[in-house]
């Protein structure tokens, strides 16, 4: 465990939490416009979505999901990018992690379409904001755990598998 | 065209020619014989790797900019313009895919500040060149 504390190792696991953490937010997102866009659902999604709201919302889950990336990735590779852990104990981490993460998510994406209704000072807007906002913190978390946990699950099986890839190239010369 | 629209816009392009620019140099770098300082290589691409993923994290978040700015008038995916497009994304995802094991190497490499990978020619040369047919396609799309 002596390399863990090393400062080329903290400073290795940020690049990789950087990369891998934009990798998983980035992907996400392309592969389900990708998806909306081949079904013909794109354009009114789109229709409803200012583009200053959908830059944050990206924004949010580029943040949360960089920051949970570095919590699952915390203490498990070794030098050479060796296991320092079991793997079904750091897919376990990813799956709680993912959930964290669309939990987190949701949180920061209510916030950020909160703000222009609080900003228009309508009280009846306020007032199913609120009622929104319960809704929210019940059924919308638990639905967005268990939504992170899948994806979690589903990216740290790819994350295993490009890890693999590099380590074959490691150690291919 | 709206402010934000182009800004969006003007971001998205400064994002490719980041990605663009780093991974010529690198390509350049990596492949020079004989090498130039080993060190240089090795902190410049682990530099460029930050650089990259901060560029793709825009290029993704500006792209759907891009998108927003044709709302409710984006053209259906069997248009000519949705097939570039579809035919885009699925690019940029395997760019993505293939940038993984490349950082991943850098950052091995970085942890035990040894000399370059071997594999690093090969690897900034391949995004190098799947960048470029991105770029086409891009193009194609925009102004084809
Ligand atoms: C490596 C990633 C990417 C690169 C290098 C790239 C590059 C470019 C370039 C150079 C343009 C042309 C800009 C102009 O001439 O005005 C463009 C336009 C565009 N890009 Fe990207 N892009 C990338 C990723 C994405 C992603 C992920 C999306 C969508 C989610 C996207 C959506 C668009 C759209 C909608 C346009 C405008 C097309 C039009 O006006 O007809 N791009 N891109």
């Amino acid at each position: 465990m002596a390399e863990l504390t090393k400062p080329g190792t903290i400073e290795r696991d940020r690049l990789i939490a950087w990369a891998l953490g934009t990798f998983h937010a980035g992907v996400l997102l392309v592969t389900l416009v990708l998806l909306l866009h081949v079904t013909g659902g794109l354009p009114s999604l789109l229709g409803g979505l200012n583009t200053a709201s959908g830059l944050a919302l990206f924004a949010v889950l580029w943040v949360t999901t960089v920051w949970s990336t570095r919590r699952t990735l915390l203490g498990a590779l070794g030098p050479a990018l060796r296991n320092e852990m079991p793997i079904y104990q750091l897919v376990g981490r990813a799956v709680w992690r993912g959930g964290i993460n669309g939990a987190a998510f949701l949180v920061g994406a209510g916030l950020v379409l909160a703000i222009p209704i609080v900003l228009s000072g309508s009280s009846s807007a306020i007032y199913s904001l609120l009622a929104g906002a319960l809704f929210f913190a019940t059924f919308g978390l638990v639905g967005a755990f268990v939504v992170g946990c899948t994806v979690g699950l589903l990216f740290g099986g790819i994350d295993a598998l490009l890890l693999m890839a590099a380590r074959a190239l490691l150690n291919s010369h | 065209m709206d402010p934000l629209h182009l800004l969006v816009r003007w971001a998205h392009v400064a994002g490719m020619a980041a990605i663009l620019g780093g991974a010529l140099l690198l390509w350049w770098l990596a492949a020079r014989r004989p090498p130039l300082d080993d060190r240089l290589t090795t902190r410049v691409a682990e530099r460029y790797e930050w650089i990259f993923w901060a560029a793709i994290g825009l290029q993704v978040m500006t792209g759907v900019g891009n998108l927003g700015a044709f709302g409710n008038a984006l053209p259906p995916p069997e248009s000519a313009w949705g097939t570039k497009l579809t035919i885009k994304l699925v690019a940029v995802l395997a760019l993505a895919l293939f940038s993984v094991p490349r950082t991943l190497i850098v950052a091995a490499g970085s942890e035990a500040d040894t000399t370059p990978h071997l594999s690093l020619p090969l690897l900034y040369g391949s995004t190098t060149v799947i960048v470029i047919g991105i770029l086409g396609l891009a193009v194609w799309l925009a102004h084809g």
